[in-house]
């Protein structure tokens, strides 16, 4: 597998509070990859430190095949950015972005910029007044995309991209990441982060899932789907079956988890329903099992 | 220098220097036309000589230009300061290659921008003051010179200016440097009246030699500040 970014070893250190890593990712060339994780996971810290916006304390990084730093050679030329907030100063109006974004980017387009808004439905000419902070979110959020898809780039990073935007526009951003990702035959990549999995689930060919700036899980998505399965059974099967369970939930009526899809057949054996996940449910059954190891970790302490 | 003064200030900077340049031109202009219209102020020097007045046009003039200079440091680099602030809470900024380098050439861009609209400015009004037999040639330079000495005074405050959090402090900082513009300007306004042209043209150049001295200091530690602060 040829990937678009390869993290090694990375660590970035705040405080005590938190400290990302080591992280060990390799970003797949030519497909779009979804950062998964709670809130305060280092999601957005990775990315940043993949777009050279925030520095690195340890590691290496290596971009389109080549270890080196984001400023190096035409690399940040090549990344798109769209943060999820505070990506431009709200003093500035769209046709500021277009300038600024032109100036500093050789493969900024300003026509296709516009082009994109109007297709958003924001029209320059009917915010041409409005400074980005008068717009709500999720116009804002339709500016910042823009942006980055006015650009001639080889990967675009992109910061919960979904999270301010209605469903109907979500579903078009789903299909313009697919368009994006065909228009480069295997050459573009997206680097995306979600919390809202089951709407962007189709657009997501690898998931990393991430714990308290950890990588817990990370594969292709329809691999992963085969490694899980999801259980359902009735409660009072709990003893047989939670030796077998990575996660368990039990409530009154039904008794749920994820397992390995190698133990399907002892499961199933033990009267359980078995069922392939989808990736939000792998994801928050993964996340939970995080959670379940950091806590057991912790209380060893 | 120009296109990185342009990527974080869009176009502002450029329209406050001509707008400025434009502003004190109509200003002053009309000010003088209907002035000599009316036949009040035909010639200034004669009339406060023969008024027995101790304010002379020329040491109002100075004075005048050194109001603007800092007026047009203020506007410009002040905005150039300002956008520090916006940008370094932005990402923006930071996905642009060498984003620390051109920001601070960015800056140093929009401290020559003020300079030159300082100059700008006591130019137009010196032009002006000419045109109409209120000021002789000879005080242009002094004009200048003051204009430019004022615009730099501005820049020594930079420093601290980019790294103070508070909007109070910066403020209060600014307050400071307003302080020191009044005393250059009561120290120009007592040194026109009693010092000589050569010498007034020597201390000029002396204070403008200062003042950039004290700017270069203070650009080149905001330029390791921005850096330091961005590559975080």
């Amino acid at each position: 597998m040829e990937e678009v970014i390869k993290l090694d070893s990375l660590i970035k250190k705040y405080d005590r509070s938190f400290s990302l890593g080591p992280v060990n990712i390799a970003f797949p060339k030519g497909f779009s990859t979804a950062l998964i994780g709670a809130n305060g996971a280092g999601k957005t810290t990775l990315m940043d430190i993949i777009c050279g916006i925030t520095a690195k304390t340890d590691g290496e990084i290596s971009y389109f095949g080549t270890a080196g730093d984001a400023d190096d050679g035409d690399t940040k030329e090549r990344i798109g950015y769209c943060a999820s907030q505070g990506m431009f100063p709200a003093g500035w109006k769209i046709k500021d972005v277009a300038l600024s974004m032109s100036l500093a980017f050789e493969g900024f387009d300003k026509e296709r910029f516009f082009a994109l808004l109007a297709g958003m439905d924001v029209p320059a000419d009917k915010y041409k007044r409005k400074s980005l902070s008068q717009l709500s979110d999720g116009m804002r959020m339709r500016v910042c995309l823009a942006s980055a898809f006015a650009r001639d780039t080889d990967l675009l990073v992109l910061d919960e991209p979904g999270a301010s935007l209605d469903p109907l526009m979500r579903d078009r951003l789903c299909e313009r990441f697919r368009d994006y990702i065909d228009s480069g035959n295997g050459k573009k990549s997206i680097i995306f982060s979600t919390h809202n999995i089951a709407d962007m689930e189709n657009s997501a060919d690898y998931a990393v899932i991430m714990d308290n700036g950890e990588v817990t899980e990370q594969g292709f998505t329809e691999d992963l789907k085969d490694k899980y399965i999801i259980i359902s059974a009735e409660p009072d099967r709990k003893d047989e079956l939670s030796g077998l369970m990575l996660t368990c939930s039990c409530s009154a009526s039904m008794l749920s988890g994820l397992a390995l899809c190698e133990n399907k057949e002892k499961l199933m054996a033990h009267g359980a329903v078995t069922e392939r996940p989808t990736l939000s449910q792998l994801s928050v059954e993964l996340l939970k099992l995080a959670e379940k190891r950091r806590m057991s970790k912790e209380a060893q302490k | 220098m120009i296109k990185a003064v342009r990527i974080f200030n869009s176009n502002v900077l450029f329209k406050t220097a001509v707008l400025m340049v434009v502003i004190i031109a109509l200003f002053f202009g009309t000010g003088f036309a209907l002035g000599v219209n009316a036949g009040e102020n035909a010639d200034l020097s004669q009339q406060a000589e023969q008024a027995g007045e101790e304010i002379s046009p020329e040491t109002l003039n100075i004075i005048m230009s050194c109001v603007l200079g800092y007026i047009s440091a203020m506007a410009i680099t002040g905005s150039a300061v300002n956008m520090f602030y916006k940008t370094d809470g932005c990402k923006y900024a930071r996905t642009i290659k060498n984003a620390d380098k051109l920001f601070c050439s960015s800056l140093v861009g929009s401290q020559l921008l003020s300079h030159l609209t300082a100059i700008a400015l006591s130019g137009v009004i010196s032009a002006i003051m000419t045109l109409f037999d209120c000021t002789k040639a000879l005080n242009i330079p002094l004009m200048m010179l003051f204009s430019l000495a004022s615009s730099l005074l501005f820049d020594i405050i930079i420093r601290p200016l980019l790294s103070t959090k508070s909007g109070n402090a910066r403020f209060f900082l600014l307050l400071i440097t307003l302080f020191f513009v009044s005393a250059v300007v009561s120290a120009v306004f007592i040194a026109t009246q009693t010092l000589s042209y050569q010498i007034l043209l020597i201390s000029g150049g002396i204070l403008t030699l200062a003042t950039g001295i004290g700017a270069v200091i203070s650009t080149v530690s905001s330029c390791r500040y921005i850096r330091r602060n961005w590559l975080s």
